[in-house]
């Protein structure tokens, strides 16, 4: 069964008498625990076509589709701007986006709440911190986001969207902040969880190689389009000029040199 | 240029104490690109706020010569949300009594990959990649003596990435001003910087050159295990 099935999608924003699109007839199905790769070009509407399918858009800009179905139910252009509750999305922004007045443990614990779950919070908490590989969890349970590095930021956002156990979780860049080692453990959390849970894993990252390396399928945007789709494996070996162009760009650690090669826009057609 | 001796960073809250970064020495030349890699909370931040007067150390002493820029690993919190792309550029410039022509502001945006039409826009009104964009172009704009940058192209895709480290170097051959990068992408770490510290709870485990990083020349275990462990 699809999770998501929406058909030619696109959205628009009026800005100075004339309207631009953001997104332009995107198609996209994705399948009941799939974890699908989402990467481009920055600007593309990648977080944009995210945040449409949480529910959560800018009020300024506006959505058209042929059909959209979540978890099997047709969906209208009025419900389709309602939140759905069974989606998670880690926003780009971590640290932005907790509540700078709240301690971790009292954020993650509203998550736990919202879900029904109201007994030994301050053991679960502790067990979630440690899930997130974060190493002292009673240091920073107690701490406030501005107290927090990076990379714990976007570990405890992390944490607390599981906390929801949503059907289908978004994480946009969530491991940019990272390093490897702990990188590595949090994409084995996401996976295991989805498998575990029957859930679905939206991934977008400017990261290609984790991409192919963790997901099943990715798909690949440019200018609103999606333009390149392929199993995530086999990501290296595209013919897309866009994704082509785009590996080629990767600084290499066993190839030093002078400058990197930079894509040439001109040479792509949509 | 940058001259820090045994900086120690204590965090205290309620008769808690947090010891952030123990005895963290180093030394950057003048012209140099030096990149900080190492655990997440390790304390790669904290050496940046203490440059920059954010942050003031218990202990240990350091030496900064000239102006400096710090772009933050976070760049939403950076900009200003009620003032326009073009303000935003504008006022760093006008408080350091410098003349700001609107050409000027163009030419930043499009130094890093931003058309004219982002000068009106509001920061709320960009993707995570084009804020980066625009804080980076701020601090390059001001052409100050060190530039410090935490995180500057993870929100980036790599073409953009690709374009701003040339611009970066390009740059920095020009002008010769300082450089501290910290990131945990080694591939961009190891084409940026020459020198090369990795820390791990507080402390530095290890100073690699950028050629030995890429030989697998590396003392220390945990260096060894970041690189296995990268994609
Ligand atoms: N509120 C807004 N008003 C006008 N334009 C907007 C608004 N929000 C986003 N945009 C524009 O929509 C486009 C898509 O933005 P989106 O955030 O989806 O990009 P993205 O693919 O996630 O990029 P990145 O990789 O940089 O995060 C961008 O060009 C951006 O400037
Ligand atoms: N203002 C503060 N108050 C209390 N603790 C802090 C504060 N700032 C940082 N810390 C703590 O200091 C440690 C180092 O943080 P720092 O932000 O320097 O890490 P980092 O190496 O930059 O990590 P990342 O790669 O995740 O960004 C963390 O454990 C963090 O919780
Ligand atoms: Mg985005
Ligand atoms: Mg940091």
């Amino acid at each position: 069964m699809n999770i998501i099935d929406l058909k030619n999608f696109t959205l628009s924003i009026a800005q100075q008498e004339k309207t631009n699109l953001i997104v332009q007839g995107v198609s996209l199905s994705i399948q009941n625990g799939e974890i699908l790769g989402v990467v481009g070009e920055s600007g593309s509407g990648k977080t944009m076509l995210m945040r449409f399918l949480l529910g959560v858009m800018p009020q300024n800009m506006t959505a058209s589709f042929d059909s959209f179905s979540f978890l099997g139910s047709l969906i209208s252009l009025e419900e389709s701007k309602n939140v759905r509750s069974d989606i998670a999305m880690v926003l780009q922004d971590p640290k932005t986006s907790l509540n700078p007045v709240l301690t971790v443990e009292d954020q993650i614990k509203e998550a736990f709440i919202l879900k029904g779950d109201k007994d030994n919070l301050d053991e679960k908490v502790l067990k979630t911190l440690q899930e997130v590989s974060i190493q002292d969890p009673l240091r920073v349970a107690k701490s406030y986001p501005f107290e927090l590095s990076g990379g714990m930021g976007q570990r405890v956002m992390i944490a607390m969207m599981l906390a929801l156990k949503p059907k289908l979780l978004i994480a946009d860049e969530p491991t940019s902040s990272l390093d490897a080692h702990v990188q590595r453990q949090i994409l084995d959390l996401l996976r295991d969880t989805a498998k575990k849970n029957g859930m679905t894993l939206i991934i977008v990252s400017h990261d290609l190689p984790l991409i192919s390396a963790y997901c099943h399928r990715v798909i690949v945007m440019y200018k609103g389009h999606i333009v390149d789709s392929c199993k995530a494996q086999d990501l290296s070996k595209s013919k897309h000029p866009y994704t082509k162009g785009l590996l080629r760009c990767l600084p290499k650690l066993n190839d030093p040199r002078k400058r990197l090669s930079i894509l040439k826009r001109e040479e792509i057609d949509l | 240029m940058i001259h820090a001796e045994n900086l120690s960073v204590i965090f205290e809250k309620k008769g808690q104490k947090f010891q952030a970064l123990s005895d963290v020495s180093f030394d950057v030349k003048k012209g140099e690109s030096f990149g900080i890699i190492g655990e997440s909370g390790s304390g790669k931040t904290t050496i940046l706020n203490v440059l920059s007067g954010m942050v003031s150390q218990n202990s240990g002493a350091f030496k900064l010569n000239g102006t400096l820029q710090y772009v933050f690993q976070d760049p939403y919190s950076a900009l200003h949300p009620y003032h326009t792309i073009g303000r935003i550029l504008e006022e760093p410039l006008k408080i350091r009594k410098k003349i700001v022509d609107k050409s000027l502001i163009i030419q930043c945006l499009k130094n890093v990959g931003l058309g004219e039409e982002y000068y009106f826009r509001y920061p709320h009104e960009l993707s995570g990649g084009q804020r980066q964009r625009v804080v980076i172009g701020r601090a390059l704009v001001m052409q100050a003596d060190v530039l410090l940058l935490d995180e500057p192209t993870s929100a980036l895709d790599v073409s953009v990435q690709a374009e701003i480290l040339n611009l970066l170097k390009d740059l920095q051959e020009k002008y010769k001003f300082t450089m501290i990068l910290v990131t945990h992408d080694l591939p961009v770490v190891a084409f940026m910087c020459n020198d090369i510290l990795v820390m791990r709870q507080g402390k530095v485990i290890e100073r690699i050159t950028s050629t030995n990083l890429r030989r697998g020349m590396i003392k220390n275990s945990y260096t060894k295990e970041l690189v296995d462990l990268s994609f």
